[in-house]
Formats: C-alpha cells, structure tokens, sequence
C-alpha cells in the first residue's frame, strides 16, 4: 500500500496570503497518483487545500494508521513555514504565531507519528518558507534511537528554501516544485540506470538546480528498505505506460535483512560522511553490508542504494575528495564478487561517478592552490600535527589524482584527468617540494600510481624530482619511517625519534619491511636512476623492504588477504645494487584479470595502503 | 556532476580525529614538561589539583588565608612556510617557547602569591635597612618558620633568588664574623627543635597517634 498526503496552503487566518500553494500541492498530487508515476492508492490518499491543523492531523491519523497500513507514505507540504523554539513548524490555515504547537504541524511530531506507524519507507517533501530551519530538527534525528532500531522506518527527506528565505515562486509555481516535478516528469535528467527514482537522488539533482537560483535545499535521510520507489523513472528504457509496482516486484527481500542487521553502523556512517569521517568505520560498514556472501542481485541493487544515499552526504562535506572516496569503497567492496555481470555493471558505474567526482576534486584543489598556495594545509585546530599529516596528504593527492587517468573509460574525462594530474604535480613540486619526504610506509600506495602514472605519460622531470625527494629523505632517515598504522596518538613521538635521530625508543613505530623502498627502487628504472641510487644505498645498509604479490587482485577489497607471498629483500644482504633487486623481481604471477578489476584494485590501494597496485610496473 | 559551492575553505584529505588525537599527545607531552617545571618549586606532594573553579578556602584554619585560580596561557606561532618545509625543529621550538612562558608565568605568580602572603602578615625582612645581605639573612631566619613532616624529619626553608643576589649572599656570609655563623648555628637549632615541638603538639591533637591498641 502506498499512500499520498500533499497539503498546499494558500489562505491562513494570521498569516499572508499565498498564491501558488495549492496549486503546487495539487500538481504534485495529480503526478504521483498516476500508475505510471508514482501510482499511489487513491483510495487512501489525499490532496488537502488551505485545510485547518485538525484536518491535518484527522487525514495523517488515516493515512498512517488505517488497515492495511502503508508500506511507503509521501508527505508534500507547500506553504508558509517557520522555525520556532528549535522546532520547524508547517503553517495551516488557522496556525498562529502564539502558540504555534498547538495550531501548526511540527515536523517532530510527524516523525514521532511514522516511526510509531513504521511504513518501510516515508518520503517527506517540504516545499516552504523557512523550511532550512529543518536542519534544527533534523540534527538530533541523526540518531538511529530516534527512529527505532530494528525495523526503523526508511526516511528521506527533500525540503527546498533556506532558513531566512522565501521559497521563490515562478509563474508556473514554486522554483522548488517545478524542478521536483521536472524530475518526476522526465524533462530534467536524474539517471536512466533503474527503473525507479529515489527521493535522494531526486533531490540531489533539484539542490544543484536551486543552488543555481540561490536557494539552498536540504536532502536528508537513510532509506534503504525495499525499492526505491518514490516513482518511476521516466528516462529508464522501458515502456513507459508499465505501472510502478511491476517494478517495486524485482526487489529482493532478502537485502532487507542485511540492512536491519548493520542500521546503526549505517546511520553512525551517514552521520559522519558529511562531517567527522573516519574511512576505516565506512569502509567496515561497507563491507558488512556488501558481504560477498550476499547474493549476487541483492549485492548490486545494495551498492547502487548505498551510493544514492551516500554520495548525497559526502557532497556535503568540505573535502572535495570525499565523494570520490565513499564511491571508491563502494566499488572495491564489489571486487570479490565482480565475476557476476550485474555485480561488475554496478561496480563500473560506481568506478565511473568516482573518476568524475575526482575530476571534480582535482579541478577545484587546482583552483584553490592557484588561489592559495597554502590550500593544502588543513585549517583545523592542531598546526603540529599538519608534520605528520601533510606528507601522507600529498602523497594521497598525487595517487588519487593519478588514479583517475587509468578509472576514467571515457577519452575525453581521461584526457582531462591527464591534464588535471600533470598540473597537479607541477603545483605540488613547486609549493610542497620541502614536505614531500619519505615520513610513513602508508605513502607507498600513493607514490606507486603517481610515480608510475608520471612514467606513462612522460612527465619525466616531474617524476625524477618526486622520486629524488621522497629517496633522499628515506637515504637521510636511514629508511626508518613510520608503520602504515602508526596510531595519531603516537605520530608526536615518532616526528621526535625522527628530529634527533634517535629511535631507541621508539622501536615499535618504525615500519620493518617497508613497502615504500619497493616502490621507489621499481620507479628507479622507469626514471633510470638505479645508479644515482646505487651511490646511496649503503647508508641504508640493513632496511629489509617488501611487496605482498596476491594470487587474485579480485582479494584486493577484503581487509587481510591470505594465500599470496611476502617478498622480502634487505639491504646489503641479497641486494646492493637497484639492479640486484630488479632480476629478483618475479616474473608477474597474476596480472588484473580485466582494466575493471586492474581500476578497482588500484582503488584499492589507496584506500587501504597496506597493498600496492604493483601491476602498474609491470 | 560539479563541485558544490562552499561556504567554507575546502579542507583536503584532513583526518580530523587523527588530528585531534595528534594535537591530544601534543598537550599531554606539553602537560608533562609543565609538571617537570612545577616540580622544581613546588614538592609534588604539596600539589592540589581540584576539580571546579573558584576559590579554595580552609574553613576549619581561619588564620589560612584563601586564595583564587589564576589562569596561566601562553601562545606561539607557527609559519606555514616551516610546514610546508617540513621543519622538525618547529617542535622543539614551540614546546620551548609555551614550557619557558608557562614557567616565567608560573614564577611570577607563585613569588607574587608568597610576597603577598608574607607582607599581609609582616613577615618581610628588608636588605637595605638590615644593613648587609648576610644580616638580612640572619633576620630572615629568625622570621621564617621550620616544618617537620610527620616522622619528624625537619626541613630546612630554601632561598629563591636571581644569581647575583645569590653571590652577593654568599660573599657577605663568607666575610662576616664568626658570632654570625654562631648564630645562625644557634637560631637553626631552635628552629628545629620548635618545629619538632609543633610536630608533636600536632599529633597531639589526635584522639590516639601510632599507638596500637
């Protein structure tokens, strides 16, 4: 059952008159009912006109708590709102300002209402003055206690208009309903990938579109039971006059399970993707939900849900790579299954917005730092720990913007991306050339992709002076650099080791084999450096270094893998010249089974920096 | 897809609780060096720490005067340039400057909080009226009280002061006549000896005192 309740308001008793209220309301409502639309019982739902607040709350009591409840309920709101005392409030014909919990409908209580009605999922539209102030309300929401545990109600959430300002009105309605229409519609583009649209990724689209008229609309909510079936997509390649629920049949069931199983990790995971991101939490929760237990068909459909939903937040974030880095998990988590087609189709999709949101990423950081030559310094509070953090940083930055000149499928994105790199790294030598040094193994993966990628498209002085910088500071350190997983809370110590040279104690956070002296003796050839290095190589006389060869690259998601070999070599015992370790070198056991699975495992590797995409030097 | 428009600076790749827990070792290392600093005026064993602020006062002592918190603060600078060089030496040197700028602050405050305490009481010997440094320690003497712990063990009272004053001490000591150091020895002995009296009136005062049933 699936049930509509759209409210416009025009005329209020203690408050102006509106014009375009109803008649939004009405086309929304007249949309969605439809079959091939949004196909919404018409018995049970209802279009109410300038109702009073006890109208409201008679057809909310019907429309969530009749038998047979509805399994997805959709709320459209447009008129005047308000945010009063921390609380955002819907105005009715006859609210009023005093006392305006007693005459206007608040969003807390039409939260309290679904979760108690648990419809399986609730899309929620707010089309309004003031409707930012959501915000307010919705921060303590952000709590999976708030809406139930096990079973939680699915909730999203579009609200247009900004708090302080007017929802603006075109001559054919609100700017914030016609561009939602014109995505139900078909005349604005949202994908043309699934069958149906979810609210998310409908609001996505229509907050690019407002931001461009200065409002400034909030997406909201984790919904991932069942199919998501705000409507039909009208741009999917399928006859349109198909009713909806032929669609919402080809959802697995089963994926719902997996949800319930892992939805407090999900909501802590949503609540931190736009703000306080800890990718070792997202990328566990991910492969949780993405276990490669799971089937085939259900893991898809979940990575393309979780994407959705995900990719929205992470837009809101403040590092512009983020996007990037939550698709880029999603992807990976797929690897282990990718041999099923819809599996791969997913996973390339997801390899595909990744490569363009770092498109994204790039452009903006290459702006910034023509703007700033400091932008790559993070503003937050503790300035010591940016010598710890800046060179993994930019070690980070040249292996995901190198990255996406092998992700990209397309030649025009991969020509840009090319361009985008060889400007990236130009910026980087000239502004950050002191703090490119050799400071953790954890930098290995980066320099792997960017080294080998400055090889392939000839930016040979670039990459003779990185490699130059990031050798001489490991000869200077005498190869002790810090382990991969030092804890922050360690990284002062280290730094202190570092600057007197003394690491007696400090053992313990020194890495031992490094990976990092791998990388840069196999970028050695590809720059024919190996003599220039050879002259060095007896200050590190005993650093032991090492490569972990995989038997499948499609291991390269899972957190430990097992089955392939350590390679280790050391320094003035099985090695003394850079050509020693090259012959010993095996020859390439295993190479990426397809460019999907080579792309996702080079992902990978930057993700998880304890495995290097050595392929890349073959 | 294009990059949203944002109100703030973007920030690239910050791992904010990393930086938080990064910044956390930085205080507590900084913590450390300050107690090293305290230590070397105050006894540890004579160190408060009290849980809210305001006042402390000791309502059983009237006689003790109460006392206030003073917040201590000091700041330095870091140039981004020494960042993006990747100069080390930023942290021996910031530690330095916030350490030496606790302890001149700390100083300064615990000398200001004794000489208020003293001239409340009267308790001030002054060099210029005494005549000579090593006078002045002689009356200083008389005026300042032994402490015994409770095992009574007394503890003889410590001298702060800047290096040439110390010299002038030292010199006017060595060449003053022998009845000084006399009575120095005499005055020392009484002090001790009526410390220990306090000590024992002290326990005293117990109901019972390291007798065993």
């Amino acid at each position: 059952m699936r049930v509509l309740l759209a409210i416009g308001c025009d005329s209020y008793d203690h408050a102006g008159l509106l014009h375009g209220a109803e008649r939004d309301a009405r086309r929304i409502y007249d949309s969605l009912i439809r079959a091939e639309v949004g196909e919404y019982d018409t018995n049970r739902s209802r279009l109410l006109l300038s109702p009073t607040y006890s109208d409201v709350r008679e057809a909310l009591r019907e429309a969530l708590f009749t038998e047979p409840q509805p399994k997805t309920f959709t709320f459209f709101f447009a008129g005047h709102g308000s945010v009063s005392a921390g609380a955002f409030y819907m105005w009715l014909r006859d609210s009023n300002q005093k006392g305006l919990s007693m005459s206007a409908l608040s969003l807390a209580d039409m939260f309290r209402s679904i979760n108690e009605a648990t419809p399986l999922q609730s899309n929620i539209v707010i089309d309004a003055c003031e409707s930012g102030g959501l915000i307010q309300d919705l921060g303590a929401l952000l709590k999976p206690g708030l809406l139930g545990n096990v079973g939680s109600p699915g909730l999203t959430l579009l609200a247009t208009a900004a708090q302080d300002q007017g929802a603006a009105e075109s001559p054919a309605g609100g700017v914030g309903t016609v561009a939602l229409l014109d995505c139900i519609d078909g005349n604005d583009f949202v994908q043309d990938h699934k069958g149906m649209l979810d609210l998310v990724e409908i609001g996505m689209r229509v907050s690019q579109r407002l931001r461009a008229s200065g409002q400034n609309p909030v997406v909201w909510g984790l919904n991932l039971f069942g199919p998501s079936g705000f409507c039909k997509n009208p741009r999917y390649g399928t006859d349109p006059a198909t009713p909806l629920r032929h669609a919402l049949q080809a959802w697995p069931t089963g994926s719902n399970d997996v949800i319930r199983q892992n939805y407090d990790a999900l909501w802590a995971a949503y609540s931190a993707i736009g703000g306080v991101w800890n990718p070792k939490k997202f990328a566990a929760v991910v492969r949780a939900v993405l276990s490669p237990s799971t089937a085939p068909e259900v893991l898809a459909i979940l990575a393309d849900r979780l994407a959705v939903t995900f990719a929205q937040r992470a837009f809101q974030a403040r590092d512009p790579f983020r996007s990037a880095e939550v698709a880029a998990t999603l992807a990976v988590a797929l690897l282990s299954s990718i041999e099923h087609p819809s599996v791969a189709h997913t996973a390339q999709r997801l390899l595909d917005h990744t490569c363009l949101a770092l498109i994204d990423a790039t452009s903006a950081l290459i702006k910034d730092l023509e703007g700033d030559k400091y932008a790559l310094l993070s503003d937050r509070g503790g300035v010591l720990s940016e010598l710890h953090e800046l060179p993994l940083r930019l070690t980070r930055v040249l292996g995901w913007a190198a990255a996406a000149t092998f992700m990209c499928s397309g030649d025009k994105q991969r020509t840009q991306a090319e361009a985008q790199f060889a400007k990236v790294v130009s910026l980087v030598l000239e502004h950050y050339g002191g703090a490119l040094t050799s400071l953790s193994d954890a930098q290995a993966s980066g320099l792997c992709i960017a080294l080998s990628t400055c090889a392939r498209l000839g930016l040979r002085d670039e990459g003779e002076m990185l490699l130059g910088l990031l050798f001489n500071s490991l000869i200077q350190c005498e190869g002790r650099i810090a382990r991969d997983d030092v804890p922050r809370g360690k990284a002062l110590e280290y730094l202190i080791a570092r600057r007197e040279n003394d690491f007696s104690n400090s053992m313990d956070l020194v890495a031992r084999p490094i990976d990092l002296l791998t990388v840069l003796l196999k970028a050695a050839s590809l720059f024919e450096l190996e003599a220039i290095f050879d002259e060095s190589l007896w200050k590190i006389d005993g650093v032991a270094f090492s490569a972990y060869l995989s038997t499948n690259y499609m291991n390269y998601g899972v957190s430990l893998m097992e089955g392939g070999e350590n390679l280790v070599w050391r320094i003035g015992f099985d090695v003394f010249k850079t050509a020693e370790f090259g012959v010993s070198w095996p020859a390439a056991k295993t190479v990426p089974q397809s460019p999907l699975v080579a792309a996702l495992a080079l992902a990978a590797s930057l993700l998880y920096p304890d495995r290097q995409a050595w392929f890349l030097f073959e | 897809m294009n990059t949203p428009h944002r109100e703030k600076r973007a920030n690239y790749f910050s791992d904010e609780i990393g930086e938080e827990e990064f910044h956390h070792s930085f205080v507590t290392l900084l913590a450390q060096v300050q107690k090293k600093v305290v230590s070397r005026y105050l006894n540890p064993e004579n160190t408060h720490r009290f849980k809210h602020g305001g006042q402390w006062a000791h309502p059983a002592a009237p006689d003790v005067l109460p006392g206030d918190m003073k917040a201590l603060s000091a700041q330095t600078e870091v140039s981004f340039d020494k960042l993006v060089n990747h100069d080390l030496t930023v942290i021996d040197k910031v530690l330095r400057q916030l350490s030496e700028s606790m302890e001149r602050q700390f100083t300064q405050m615990m000398y200001s909080t004794v000489s208020a305490a003293a001239e409340s009481v009267g308790n001030t010997v002054d060099a210029k009226t005494a005549g000579s440094p090593h006078e002045a320690i002689a009356q200083m003497l008389e005026k300042v009280e032994f402490s015994s712990d409770k095992f009574g063990n007394v503890t003889p009272p410590t001298i702060h002061a800047g290096p040439e004053t110390v010299q002038a001490m030292l010199k006017s000591a060595a060449d003053a006549p022998p009845e000084f150091r006399q009575r120095i020895e005499a005055n020392k002995a009484r002090k001790t000896a009526e410390a220990v009296e306090r000590e024992v009136q002290r326990k005293a005062r117990f109901v019972r005192y390291g007798v065993a049933e």
